[in-house]
């Protein structure tokens, strides 16, 4: 085993001079301090987008309520969901894959750093523009998807949108940027042995959501692009009342909007298909299965975005045909569901922080997944398309799905990022807390949205049952506020005083764990040797490695 | 069932060039391969598919009343019957052939991935262009030009997928690229065809009707010229994405049943 | 492919997704014109033909100097800088357009043509730019004695002219659907 770094050594930030001083980290191209900028950053968005969404609840947890303007709701709507969306999950996404990826396979940092850094920059000035409309006149109040005309300038009363466009360029040209850096990385810079059907899925499974953000990014683009003529050069291109089309702009963008939505849930199904087999203690079942479905549902995604207009009236033909894509993409998703549940079966479970956080994905995804499928038949999704059916479907995938996944990641590579573990007791507090808050916040809402409440509306009619829900839905939120305090007091007391992980606190088995926590700058001193989809694994049990590499050693 | 139904049912046409065609097409099979027939139920359903779709009701349908009907059968002359076809080949016929110069020569040129899928997707677009399409329903040599040009051209665009030997192919990685960018280049033609002014093959909109079935058509089916365009290009877009989708699974489904060498590495000490 | 040829393919892909979409709009207010100029009634197709030529015999230098590159025959920067005159020559043609558009009128919030018009071509523009701006960095290296063939630099120089073709393929396209159709 002297192939492998078997050191517990730690070389803790502070110890390693090229990354002291906070200029180096202004400067760095070293993936894993980019990746701990992207971290940062989403978790400070996540507070803007998060006090968004309480004072939205506070707003609403009383019929007849005025602790907002109108126009104030529609900014904070609008500005929660464009950040939760670009500012916190597709950069804390990008952080934990620029961090990890290089790392699992077993390279010394992406394909381009110097972009990476580029990327990250970029992505972040695009947020401060979008932050800075708050100040210069007021948020984008069209809602995060800024429908034609309400987005036009007849309709709007300050600049906001534009702002909105200009922030999402930034964004989308930083983010297409780092999914073609990450395509290089992952197809050039493998350790030799670590063939394609080798890497570990969460490296797959980024292979794939970055070839669907090269192909749907460009697509927002072009959209911004002409809403922006048609904003600051006065221009129709989406205004019915000149010849413009209104329901251009909502095919295109929806034809972004919908790969959208898988390329915010792809990193978490990558996330947990490394969590749940290591607190498994086995194998992920059917490896070959959950990488074939991915590439199904990135392909799948480009052909459902109609789904988000059978209320515009686009025809029953059409409808139906979209009805039916929407409901076949339900398949590839719950064939994962199925070989994650399947590998918990009969595994020797340990629950972590991380693996609660997993196992709860699975629930709460699958809830998120069903009241989408319910979307497909037609009729219901006339009933209940932009009510707050919709938007209890939207959190259930988006923070249930995503969120959950992510914290089951950040309490996974913590300890390699910073070489201490997340403390236990106060991570299950933070679980719990999250849990019931979750659910209590949203699961009223699937309620809420079938008795008629729609959507983006700042008050709503004193009728039976509907503040009751909404009060039960505001406390939910004030719980997941009080989870977050807990997150980051678990994170403040963890960095002081948490546990020194060692290099593989986990036991696990891919390339990450066999260097040091955190790593070096050069990532590892030695690679071990990888002959199959589990490196650490087979060096520990040569006598029971994966029927892969027995299959390579001809046996 | 009443006599419009009949009539359609009825409405078979064994064109004799078509019989020929097929019958030929098997006995060439036949006689190429020699007894090697393992692969031969492919080949025969490529046949089969491909005679239903030329000589029943679907033939008639197509050329005189409905958009849609026409768009179907050119969906299976060009995903169904080459993939059926080209699986139907044997390996061991393909590389006897492939061993004569000229041929594998011919074999290079036309089965580059870039020249493959260009012929493809040209092919696709041009016959959609009006003045194009409109020409094969005014002439009969025409359209059995195009029908030929359907097949031979996607023949050669499924080739580097799903040709028998492993060496012409393209590998995994690439090929899953050809056919998404294959998908996504048919959804665009079919966009614009679900999306475009109705009347935009003009003879569509108020066929001739030899065999009595318009009123069954219009009235019971619910099928205007409108909603009958619309339902052509929804059908290119969604089963016809599809079927790029199946190959795209059939891909990586040999892809990672197919089992892999060690790769050597080099002791760490 | 190396890594810099990778990452140039991967971003012409969505470059193509991207004026895909510009297209798309294009032709789609082509079919359902507003009011007000149209291509048919705006645009001179023989005359940014001619400019087009320039555009596209850039290509072919660039080609040569590829060529002139890989056999170190020492032409190379004559090539480039030939390639970075014919693609400002068309550059200017289209500015030329551009202000003659303006000039009657036809400013880009006159009509939906004129809006896809100006965002299409506009956006084409803009990538030209970029591109020559890319050759002229590659033309100023060699011309200072800089520019090598070692792996990295000979594969940048593919990146840039792989970049470079792309755009004048767009071009043939572009040019296609917004001057030839307009006149069929």
């Amino acid at each position: 085993m002297s192939d492998i770094v078997a050191t517990d050594r730690i070389a803790p930030l502070e110890e390693n001079p090229e990354r002291a001083g906070f200029l180096s980290w202004v400067a760095s191209v070293d993936h894993k301090q980019i990746g701990i900028m992207y971290l940062l950053s989403g978790l400070a968005f996540f507070g803007l987008g998060g006090l968004e969404a309480l004072i939205i609840r506070v707003q609403l947890a009383m019929p007849g309520n005025h602790v907002v303007t109108p126009d104030t709701f529609n900014q904070l709507f609008s500005m929660h969901g464009t950040t939760m969306i670009f500012l916190v999950i597709m950069p804390v996404m990008a952080g934990l894959t620029a961090y990890v990826i290089p790392l699992m396979i077993g390279a010394r940092d992406v394909a381009f750093p110097r972009l990476n850094a580029l990327s990250f920059w970029v992505q972040l000035f695009g947020g401060v523009l979008l932050y800075f409309s708050f100040i210069a006149g007021g948020a984008p109040n069209a809602g995060w998807f800024s429908y034609a005309p309400l987005s036009e300038p007849a309709f709007s009363f300050n600049n906001g949108v534009t702002y909105w466009v200009l922030g999402l360029l930034g964004i989308g040209i930083g983010t297409l940027a780092g999914a073609i850096n990450m395509i290089v990385t992952i197809l050039k810079l493998r350790v030799p042995g670590m063939t394609i059907r080798r890497v570990p899925l969460f490296v797959w499974m980024t292979l794939v959501n970055s070839f669907l953000m090269v192909l749907a990014l460009p697509v927002l683009n072009a959209s911004l692009v002409m809403l922006a003529a048609d904003r600051l050069l006065n221009a129709h291109i989406f205004t019915p009342a000149f010849g413009g089309s209104a329901i251009l702009w909502q095919h295109y963008f929806w034809g972004f909007g919908h790969p959208e939505v898988y390329i915010m849930i792809l990193p978490a199904f990558a996330i947990i298909s490394e969590v749940i087999p290591v607190f498994a203690g086995k194998p992920i079942y059917g490896y070959e299965f959950v990488a074939g479905s991915t590439v199904a549902i990135a392909f799948l995604s480009f052909a459902v975005w109609a789904h988000h207009m059978f209320a515009v009236g686009l025809g029953h033909l059409f409808d139906l045909f979209f009805g039916i894509s929407s409901m076949t993409i339900a398949v590839p998703t719950g064939i994962k569901i199925f070989n994650w549940t399947a590998t918990l079966y009969k595994g020797r479970i340990r629950f972590t922080t991380a693996m609660k956080f997993a196992v709860s994905f699975l629930l709460m995804f699958t809830i998120g997944g069903l009241s989408g499928v319910s979307f497909a038949v037609v009729p219901l999704d006339w009933q209940l398309t932009d009510t707050y059916y919709l938007v209890a479907h939207l959190h259930y995938v988006l923070f249930g799905g995503s969120v959950f996944a992510i914290l089951a990641g950040i309490y996974y590579w913590f300890p390699k990022m910073s070489g201490r573990l997340l403390n236990e007791h106060i991570g299950n507090w933070h679980f719990w807390l999250t849990f019931v808050g979750f659910n209590l916040t949203f699961l009223v809402q699937h309620l809420l949205g079938m008795m008629g409440m729609p959507r983006r509306v700042f008050t709503y009619p004193d009728w039976p049952g509907w503040m009751t829900l909404n009060m039960i839905s505001t406390i939910g939120a004030f719980v997941l506020l009080l989870s977050v305090i807990v997150f980051l007091w678990n994170i403040m007391v963890s960095l002081k005083t948490g546990e020194i992980a060692g290099d593989n606190p986990w036991d696990a088995w891919t390339l990450e764990w066999a260097t040091t926590s955190p790593p070096p700058p050069e990532n590892f001193d030695l690679v071990p040797p990888v002959h199959g989809r589990r490196p650490l694994w087979d060096l520990k049990h040569p006598d029971r490695a994966d029927e892969l590499v027995a299959a390579a050693a001809g046996k | 069932m009443n006599g419009a139904a009949q009539n359609l049912i009825y409405a078979w046409d064994f064109d004799p060039s078509i019989v020929i065609g097929c019958i030929a097409l098997l006995a060439a099979y036949a006689v190429a391969h020699r007894g090697d027939f393992a692969h031969a139920g492919w080949f025969v359903a490529g046949v089969v598919a491909m005679f239903l779709a030329l000589v029943s009701p679907l033939d008639p349908l197509s050329d005189t009343y409905l958009f849609s009907a026409h768009m179907l059968q050119h969906l299976i002359l060009v995903l169904i019957v080459p993939p059926l076809l080209l699986l139907g080949l044997s390996p061991r016929f393909v590389r006897a052939v492939l061993r004569v110069p000229a041929l594998a020569r011919i074999e290079r040129m036309l089965g580059n991935a870039v020249v493959a899928w260009t012929i493809g997707m040209a092919m696709l677009w041009l016959w959609h262009a009006p003045y194009l399409y409109n020409a094969t329903l005014a002439d009969e040599g025409v359209h059995i030009f195009e029908h030929v040009c359907f097949l031979v051209s996607a023949t050669i665009f499924w080739w580097p997928i799903l040709a028998p030997v492993e060496e012409v192919r393209l590998a995994p990685m690439p090929a899953i690229i050809y056919l998404v960018t294959g998908a996504l280049t048919n959804s665009i033609l079919a966009i614009l065809l679900t999306f475009a002014r109705p009347g935009l093959y003009p003879a569509y909109l108020s066929p001739d009707d030899p065999l009595k079935i318009l009123p069954m058509i219009r009235d019971s089916w619910g099928l205007t010229p409108a909603l009958d365009q619309q339902l052509g290009g929804l059908l290119m877009w969604v089963p016809g994405g599809m079927v790029f989708l199946g190959a795209i699974v059939w891909v990586i489904a040999r892809w990672y049943s197919t089992p892999e060498a060690t790769v050597r590495v080099a002791p760490a000490n | 492919m190396s890594k810099s040829k990778l990452a140039v393919v991967l971003f012409i892909l969505s470059e193509v997704v991207f004026f895909a979409l510009l297209i798309v709009a294009y032709v789609y207010f082509h079919a359902y014109p507003g009011e007000g100029p149209t291509a048919a009634n705006s645009l001179n197709a023989a005359r940014t033909g001619v400019f087009s030529i320039f555009l596209f015999a850039s290509s072919g230098t660039m080609a040569l100097a590829s060529r002139s590159y890989r056999v170190k025959s020492g032409a190379m920067l004559g090539w480039l800088i030939v390639t970075v005159v014919l693609g400002g020559i068309f550059l200017f043609g289209q500015a030329h357009e551009y202000m003659g558009l303006y000039a009657s009128g036809v400013t880009a919030n006159r009509s939906l043509f004129a809006t896809t018009f100006f965002t299409l071509t506009g956006f084409h523009g803009l990538h030209v730019a970029v591109g020559l701006l890319a050759i002229t960095v590659v033309a100023v290296l060699t011309a200072s004695g800089s520019f090598g063939a070692t792996e990295r630099e000979t594969e940048a120089f593919g990146s840039v002219e792989i970049y470079w073709h792309f755009v004048d393929a767009v071009w043939v396209v572009i040019f296609s659907i917004v001057y030839l159709w307009a006149f069929l």
